[in-house]
């Protein structure tokens, strides 16, 4: 009678054991799907922020370079755009990642800093806004339809 | 007997909230997915059209330095473009001084429209574009 007792209260324990040790496992997988959801949503949100923001400044300097009668690159961060009437706009990549647009009237437009270091080279009649990646240099050219139209 | 149902309950319960982590996961990386896919074919549309545009000041120059251009015109397309339903036009404007035009140049594509005028000047033989505005 006591052996069977003590038998039953060794096959609790060790079921007991089995259980937990089946939860935890359990548990830490499911703590790490939890974790890798949150990472994926964060990822996936802050890559179309990202995108949208940089779509959205190309689309305002794509247009200030394409009516651009001359490009003067002053250093990797700054150039400044002379259109066809004279009016000057400058563009910059300021040292916190964000791009800044100094509009003829003096009026400034910012972007929020994106996690791309930007830089500007001059290429002819294009402008080109290398940027850090992924891939690396990889750079976007914006064309200028005024100086492409007088060449010969 | 009830024990075991409430084990089964709990399974269940463990087992749909991490199938709905997977499935908002997936729905995450869904719109991720078409953001980026719709992202990339509008930026290709819009390049296509920056082309068109760029082809069509071209042809306005060798018009104006051959024959001019005194009324709108649809510039013929290459067949693979034709194919996609892109158009080229080119409109001179109306009221502009001696020795200089106007042009707008328009570039569509199904669904998707891009345009510029474009302010030429004369230089003996040749035209030289002084101005160009894309237009919204």
């Amino acid at each position: 009678m006591k052996r069977d007792r003590i038998h039953r209260g060794g096959f609790l324990i060790i079921e007991t054991l089995m259980t937990l040790s089946l939860l935890a496992f359990v548990f830490a997988a499911a703590g790490e799907l939890f974790r890798a959801s949150l990472l994926t949503c964060q990822a996936s949100a802050r890559d179309c922020d990202q995108a949208s923001r940089l779509d959205s400044a190309l689309l305002s300097l794509r247009r200030d370079i394409w009516q651009a009668g001359d490009i003067r690159v002053s250093d990797p961060t700054t150039v400044e755009l002379t259109a066809g009437d004279g009016t000057k706009i400058v563009w910059r990549i300021n040292p916190d990642a964000s791009a800044q647009r100094i509009g003829p009237n003096g009026r400034s437009t910012r972007w929020e800093p994106m996690d791309l270091q930007l830089r500007f080279v001059r290429d002819g009649s294009t402008l080109l806004v290398v940027h850090s990646g992924p891939p690396e240099n990889q750079a976007i050219a914006l064309v200028s339809q005024v100086l492409i139209g007088r060449a010969r | 007997m009830r024990r075991h149902t409430q084990r089964v309950g709990f399974a269940m319960v463990t087992a749909i909230v991490l199938l709905g982590l997977v499935a908002l996961t997936l729905a995450s990386m869904g719109v991720a997915f078409v953001f980026q896919s719709q992202r990339t074919l509008s930026l290709a549309q819009d390049a296509q059209l920056r082309q068109l545009l760029l082809a069509g000041t071209f042809e306005a120059r060798t018009r104006l330095a051959a024959s001019g251009l005194d009324k709108p015109v649809s510039l013929d397309l290459p067949d693979d473009l034709r194919e996609q339903g892109a158009t080229l036009k080119l409109e001179p404007q109306p009221d502009t001084a001696a020795g200089q035009i106007t042009i707008q140049i328009e570039a569509t594509l199904p669904r998707h429209r891009m345009a510029q005028r474009i302010h030429l000047l004369r230089l003996d033989t040749r035209w030289q574009v002084i101005s160009a505005d894309l237009m919204p």
